[in-house]
């Protein structure tokens, strides 16, 4: 599935909520999926800067795809990781950075977010299409 | 409580930003550790000065000048009578609280410190009372010392007993706690000092909103406060000194203002305040800090204490029925902010959900890492009260903080 039709997928799969209460009960529980993120991942180069509680965001390459490994200690951030996690796990890297993700504002959770949380959002997506650049070849 | 003195309903009518909607519900503005509101008369006093005397001070001879400069000293003698100080020539207007703890470090402390000097702080302090002298130390081989807390967030007396000493130069430390609310006993650990021969400060800016204070009962060498935190406008703040330590002590600043005389071989300064108040200083801010006192002046000050100690204790209560609920700061002397975590959940969960039902709170941790180290914790939510708050906007708080716990369990 491309990175654009999960994007619509999860559209879909919001679309049934009306309000932001059970939007973002939604999101938690969607960052529920996140599992728990071995220690050796839990080192300086993998915190995301620019949030405001502690993110980890690592990735690996298996010669086509990317795949990544998070972590944040507060649930909502964990479940727009969770989220961003879904649309651009097992894709290419090339794939990852061309992507133009509005899926965050076509249901309405950008529009929810504080300045600073959308900030820390931002981040959280830079840093995977960061690590997803890793992989390449000039 | 007695209401007749307090008509909270009344107050409220006085702070226009309060009569509004956020997220689709009434506001709740339990974030006044970090601002208070402003009274209608502090917001005319700012549209007042720039539609009808803006103008530059002290210098000036024509009309406006003088208007301005006379409304910018009457001020000055407002905040003295605020504090109880001897002159108004003792009140320095700053940008606030941060900037009057950095003045006296790069003024008295930069010049009188030695190697081996030390400085006593507390480790319930802001960050502002504490880089200011790390930074002081560097410069100087001064050391810092720190008087510890317990579990209830007090300061261990006896541990400042052991701490003050022949080297003690300075004791800085802050009135009330920003993070834990707790009152520290100043005058006492002021005596202690002074029988050393130390010079005291004390950060006044979560004190002066909850009760009156006077700088000579107190016997403080300088106090600090910032505006904002007591009704008036940010940027503009206040340095009490004792009028000689500030006659000997060097300016900071240099500039226009702060000068007798000034030629190229030499200059002269002049006597305090405008020795530290170099270039234009912050008039309106000054006037609109001065109103924002005459509201305060005007209250009942036994009946905001009953009030906002009314509000603490019912809150407390409240809190207590949330399981899970820990309180930080438990001291039996405290003005109403209340830090807490609810085990297993993350305060900035819990502040988004608040956020989202129009609750203002502060989470993190409050400028004061030392003491969400000292309890081993990332941070805490933060409710901090003020007079014009009410017994329903805390039940509101509590349901939403029951939502907030079902979203995330």
């Amino acid at each position: 599935m491309s990175i654009l039709a999960k994007e619509l997928e999860i559209i879909e799969e919001l679309e049934m909520f009306d309000d932001w209460q059970e939007k973002f009960g939604y999101v938690i529980d969607h960052g529920k999926n996140i599992v728990d993120l071995e220690d050796q991942y839990r080192i300086e180069e993998n915190i995301v800067h620019g949030c405001q509680n502690k993110v980890y965001i690592a990735s690996s390459f298996d010669g086509e795809h990317v795949h990544y490994v998070s972590h944040s200690e507060a649930q909502i951030p964990r479940g727009l990781l969770s989220l961003l996690m879904r649309v651009f796990e097992n894709e290419k890297p090339e794939e990852i950075l061309k992507s133009e993700l509005d899926f965050f504002e076509k249901t309405g959770i950008r529009d929810n977010l504080s300045m600073q949380r959308s900030n820390g959002l931002e981040s959280m997506i830079r840093r995977m299409k960061l690590e997803a650049a890793k992989y390449i070849k000039n | 409580m007695n209401t007749s003195l307090f008509d909270v309903e009344r107050i409220r009518k006085d702070f226009p930003i309060l009569h509004q909607q956020v997220n689709g519900c009434p506001l709740v503005y339990f974030d006044n550790g970090a601002t208070s509101q402003k009274p209608q008369a502090v917001i005319d006093s700012i549209v007042h000065y720039y539609s009808s005397y803006n103008s530059n001070i002290h210098r000036g001879v024509h009309h406006l000048s003088q208007l301005a400069t006379s409304a910018y000293e009457q001020s000055r003698e407002v905040i003295r009578s605020f504090i109880q100080a001897k002159s108004a020539d003792e009140i320095i207007f700053t940008r606030g609280t941060t900037e009057s703890i950095n003045l006296i470090a790069q003024t008295w402390g930069r010049n009188y410190l030695k190697q081996g000097d030390e400085i006593v702080i507390t480790a319930m302090e802001h960050h502002a009372n504490i880089v200011p002298w790390q930074m002081l130390c560097e410069q100087t081989g001064a050391v810092l010392k720190v008087i510890p807390m317990d579990n209830r967030g007090e300061l261990i007396l006896e541990e400042a007993e052991k701490m003050i000493g022949v080297r003690t130069r300075l004791l800085a430390m802050m009135h009330v706690s920003n993070a834990l609310g707790t009152i520290n006993p100043v005058k006492q650990l002021i005596q202690l000092a002074q029988k050393f021969g130390a010079l005291t400060l004390v950060d006044g800016a979560q004190a002066v909103p909850h009760f009156p204070v006077n700088v000579q009962d107190l016997d403080c060498d300088f106090y600090v406060f910032s505006a904002h935190k007591i009704l008036g406008p940010t940027g503009i703040g206040v340095l009490y000194g004792k009028l000689q330590l500030l006659n000997e002590i060097p300016p900071w600043q240099g500039g226009g203002d702060m000068i007798r005389t000034v030629t190229f071989e030499k200059t002269t300064y002049n006597d305090s305040p405008l020795k530290f108040e170099a270039g234009t200083p912050n008039i309106c801010g000054s006037i609109a800090m001065a109103e924002g006192i005459r509201y305060w002046n005007a209250l009942n000050h036994d009946a905001v204490w009953e009030h906002e100690q009314h509000l603490l204790h019912y809150a407390t209560e409240r809190l207590k029925e949330v399981d899970g609920l820990k309180i930080f700061g438990e001291s039996a002397h405290k003005v109403p902010v209340i830090s807490f975590i609810i085990e297993g959940l993350h305060p900035y969960d819990i502040g988004f959900i608040l956020d989202k039902k129009g609750i203002a709170m502060r989470t993190g941790h409050h400028c004061a890492q030392p003491i969400m180290d000292f309890f081993g914790i990332p941070g805490t939510l933060r409710a901090s009260f003020s007079f014009y708050n009410t017994v329903s906007e805390i039940d509101r708080m509590i349901d939403s903080i029951k939502v907030a716990k079902q979203m995330l369990s």
